[in-house]
């Protein structure tokens, strides 16, 4: 007989069935001007946010900074409201607005309470289609840009994060494009305009509306958006992104007094598209994609070489990257090198063992779930599945396949993806006892 | 409106339940009230690598993660000045396996003697990561001994220095884990779509047959009154010089308090805000300023921080900042200005609650504040504040007689 208060504490508690990932429908409407904006409703949210995403990356830009600069000094006037009135009207009414840049896409991300959603609507539309880019905002970007660049430029976290796209994409190729000290500076208001009116127009353009939405509220975004860029072309012209293949394997790079070695390991991978990846993505979680990974277990809570590890596999739209990150204590540098490379080695000399396997089946079942949680973060991976050509139910698909991988599956994706000799190594901090 | 149940356990564990039938996950959060101000002296640092060993094994489960992940649950947790937060994720069919973690570890620790080595090593490199090997890491590490003299606000979370980390033993362990780490000093909160009564019954079944312990007093020794500006100088091979002012600021229990905060908003949150419109943007003297409050229980501090542009000095920039400060004491703010950064209070309010994590980690906070219900109120709080109070509060807030300053030079790099 149990007795209330004395549970049997040695067992997990029996695990209930997996609740099975719900994706919305994800509806969308034409504004009069033909554009088109997805709705992912919630209606118990007090909060509405939208996304306006332009073709508008890094990967567009002739001139390095363009991108970026562009995307910052958008609301900072139009020909009716000074820089001070649109930060004024935002701040007044509690909104956030976040601006992105990423390699393939830029834009804006509003989010208000609902309640006074409409009344900033007709700015934001304003900042999309009437942005002026005064000379001075230029300038302070730029020399604020330049400020904030020295001070990371230090952190051997950030310079490596800088090197290692270089080394995987090739500095020729609009991917591996990193910011050095001298481009600062150089920008003219003009190119700016030439990229805002090329890029923030209706080609590509789409809206991802979510959280709390009424009708008065589409009413208002056909009223205000809906007549944006008239007659403007909205299919998107082809654009494929060029990559290198770098002819360099390793890069080292010493700092004196660094108390941590910032260590990168990686090479370019296959898409979401590709019938291998739902193993490869798996197989990334074991090594590196949880705070249980083989790495993470190794490096942190077994050697204490480091306060984290991981493995990532990134996506853009024309090329993928699988790659091992972290800071190890500069003592340990080679040490830690030698102990990646060996959990790379068994992983792909040993099967993994059935209990592993299904710890990290349910672990990748819980954070799936989690990064569907809620129309917010639903509004991210569909913002995601757009830049990469993929359908957003294609989630649900992987995760299925995902659930069917065997430990022989993983094995053998290991041997195909992860090959020592195809990896890139780059290393910025204490590299005394490595030789190039 | 964030609705609530609420009960407590014969052995005083506090549990608070939040129904949110929209989501498939559900949170579980726990505060236990302790913080790196309940250290000793000559042992910061402790609080913080205590959290750490929380994850080193339970008396019946030797591994934390390993179960959590089987349930498909993520975790993490923190620990500030006042209080350590735990928190899980899982979906809710699996609710029962964070029960079963949290309350093995609220009962004993497995006290693993490699487990403290390693934690030992994680948090020196955090340290490292943190607060040496990275430019302005060390700026608070500096700033507090400055700030406070007698309370220990004086050290930071992560601690004094590195040695004391080192030289944390497992007597050190047992002992903090017994004073501090029991059900009476700890607030749960379940979050998702859940009912009260079988969390209820789950709370009973897991954390009730935990002995009571003892609530450890909450008394620190309190700072005598500043009546002299202290400053500090260093020179590090950073970019940028840098200030770092700091003023004496109201406990978070005072009315005050939401004064501070808007006026900190009227400072420096967003970009019509005064000090990023003024110095960043008109006179261009710096390329970045903050103003803001750390906020602690026992009376934190009002921060006002910037980094200047190579042409600007120290000397130009106090004096165009204490222009600023001190016009909120000279005229007061209009209207509009005022119902600017109450409306910008009421929108990070709703935003902190937007998910079930977000909700139990409020919950729980106004629990240890004195009621949950009080998060609730703190809208109805910001809005009493006036422009009156507002002058008021600036006038005897921006004395100079009460200032810090932190002047990090950047060394001259030829």
């Amino acid at each position: 007989m149990t007795s209330y208060n004395h549970p049997d504490r040695k067992q997990i508690p029996s695990l209930g069935r997996p609740i099975s990932l719900k994706l919305p429908q994800i509806e969308s409407i034409r504004l009069d001007n033909g554009l088109q904006v997805f709705l992912i409703p919630d209606p118990t949210q007090e909060v509405t946010r939208m996304d306006f995403v332009f073709e508008a990356g890094s990967a567009r830009q002739d001139k390095k900074l363009l991108a970026a600069a562009v995307n910052q000094i958008l609301i900072e006037g139009t020909p009716r409201h000074s820089s001070l009135e649109i930060a004024g009207l935002l701040d007044f009414h509690g909104a956030y607005l976040g601006q992105f840049v990423d390699k393939d896409l830029a834009g804006l991300r509003l989010y208000s309470l609902t309640k006074y959603y409409d009344r900033l609507l007709p700015l934001m539309v304003e900042i999309l289609t009437e942005a002026i880019f005064p000379e001075e905002e230029l300038r302070i970007f730029d020399d604020r840009r330049k400020q904030e660049y020295q001070v990371n430029i230090q952190k051997v976290r950030y310079q490596a994060s800088l090197e290692f796209n270089k080394l995987l994409f090739g500095t020729h190729s609009p991917y591996g494009q990193v910011l050095e000290l001298e481009d600062f500076g150089k920008l003219k208001r003009e190119q700016l305009l030439g990229f805002y009116n090329k890029n923030y127009s209706a080609e590509g353009f789409y809206g991802i509306l979510s959280g709390k939405i009424d009708e008065s509220l589409l009413d208002k975004l056909n009223a205000t958006l809906g007549s944006a860029w008239k007659g403007q072309n909205q299919t998107v012209k082809a654009h494929k992104v060029m990559i290198e293949s770098h002819p360099q394997q390793q890069k080292l790079i010493h700092k004196t007094d660094a108390l941590q070695s910032a260590l990168r390991l990686g090479c370019l991978s296959i898409n979401k598209q590709d019938a291998d990846y739902p193993k490869f993505s798996l197989l990334n979680t074991v090594l590196g994609g949880y705070f249980g990974s083989r790495l993470m277990s190794s490096l942190r809570e077994d050697k204490g070489y480091t306060y984290g590890i991981h493995s990532v596999i990134q996506h853009f739209r024309d090329a993928s990257y699988f790659a091992i990150a972290t800071e190890v204590n500069a003592r340990h540098t080679s040490a830690a090198l030698k102990e990646i490379s060996k959990q790379i080695d068994i992983i792909r000399s040993e099967k993994i063992s059935a209990k592993e396997l299904d710890t990290v089946k349910n672990y990748v079942y819980g954070s799936v779930l989690r990064d569907f949680d809620g129309p917010f973060a639903q509004a991210d991976r569909f913002m995601k599945s757009r830049q990469l050509n993929i359908p957003f139910e294609a989630y649900k698909q992987n995760l299925d396949e995902m659930m069917q991988c065997t430990s022989e599956d993983l094995l053998m994706t290991a041997v195909k993806y992860l090959n020592p000799n195809q990896m890139k190594t780059l290393v910025v901090g204490n590299t005394t006892e490595l030789i190039e | 409106m964030l609705q609530f149940d609420r009960f407590t356990l014969d052995n005083g564990l506090r549990v608070l339940v939040h129904h949110d039938p929209g989501t498939p996950m559900v949170a579980m959060n726990i505060i236990y009230e302790v913080g790196s101000r309940d250290e000793e002296a000559d042992k910061t640092g402790f609080a913080h690598l205590f959290e750490h060993l929380m994850f080193g094994g339970s008396v019946n489960i030797p591994k934390y993660d390993e179960p959590l992940q089987k349930a498909g649950g993520e975790n993490n947790a923190f620990t500030n000045n006042d209080f350590t937060n735990y928190y899980i994720t899982l979906p809710k069919n699996n609710l029962e396996t964070a029960f079963w973690l949290e309350s093995d570890r609220m009962l004993s620790l497995a006290f693993n003697k490699k487990s403290l080595e390693v934690q030992r090593q994680v948090v020196v490199e955090e340290f490292k990561q943190n607060y040496l090997n990275q430019p302005y890491g060390d700026v608070y590490l500096l700033l507090k001994p400055l700030a406070y003299k007698k309370h220990p606000y004086r050290w930071n979370t992560i601690g004094k220095e590195i040695s004391h980390i080192e030289k944390a033993t497992m007597d050190d362990v047992k002992a903090f884990y017994k004073k501090y780490y029991h059900p009476s000093n700890a607030i749960l909160c379940v979050a998702g779509d859940v009912d009260t009564a079988s969390v209820k019954a789950l709370s009973e079944k897991w954390f009730g047959g935990i002995p009571k312990g003892q609530r450890p007093p909450k008394e620190y020794p309190q700072e005598s009154k500043q009546t002299k500006e202290r400053s500090k100088t260093v020179e590090r091979a950073v970019p940028q010089d840098a200030f770092y002012m700091a003023w004496p600021m109201p406990k978070r229990l005072d009315p005050d308090y939401y004064t501070c905060d808007l006026v900190s908003d009227l400072l420096s949150n967003g970009n019509s805000s005064r000090l990023f419109q003024s110095l960043v943007k008109e006179q261009e003297l710096l390329s970045e300023v903050n103003a803001y409050i750390t906020g602690d229980l026992d009376g934190g501090l009002f921060m006002v921080s910037g980094k200047l542009y190579p042409q600007s000095d120290f000397e130009m920039v106090e004096k165009a900042v204490m222009i600023e400060l001190e016009k909120l004491a000279k005229e007061a703010i209009e209207e509009e200005e005022l119902q600017k950064v109450i409306n910008k209070a009421e929108a990070n309010l709703v935003f902190s609650e937007i998910s079930v994590l977000g909700k139990a980690m409020n919950l729980c906070y106004y629990e240890m504040l004195g009621d949950a219900a009080w998060f609730q109120q703190e809208i109805v709080k910001y809005r009493a504040v006036t422009t009156q109070k507002i002058q008021q509060l600036a006038t005897s807030l921006f004395n100079t007689q009460k200032r810090n300053i932190l002047y990090y030079k950047a060394t001259s790099r030829s």
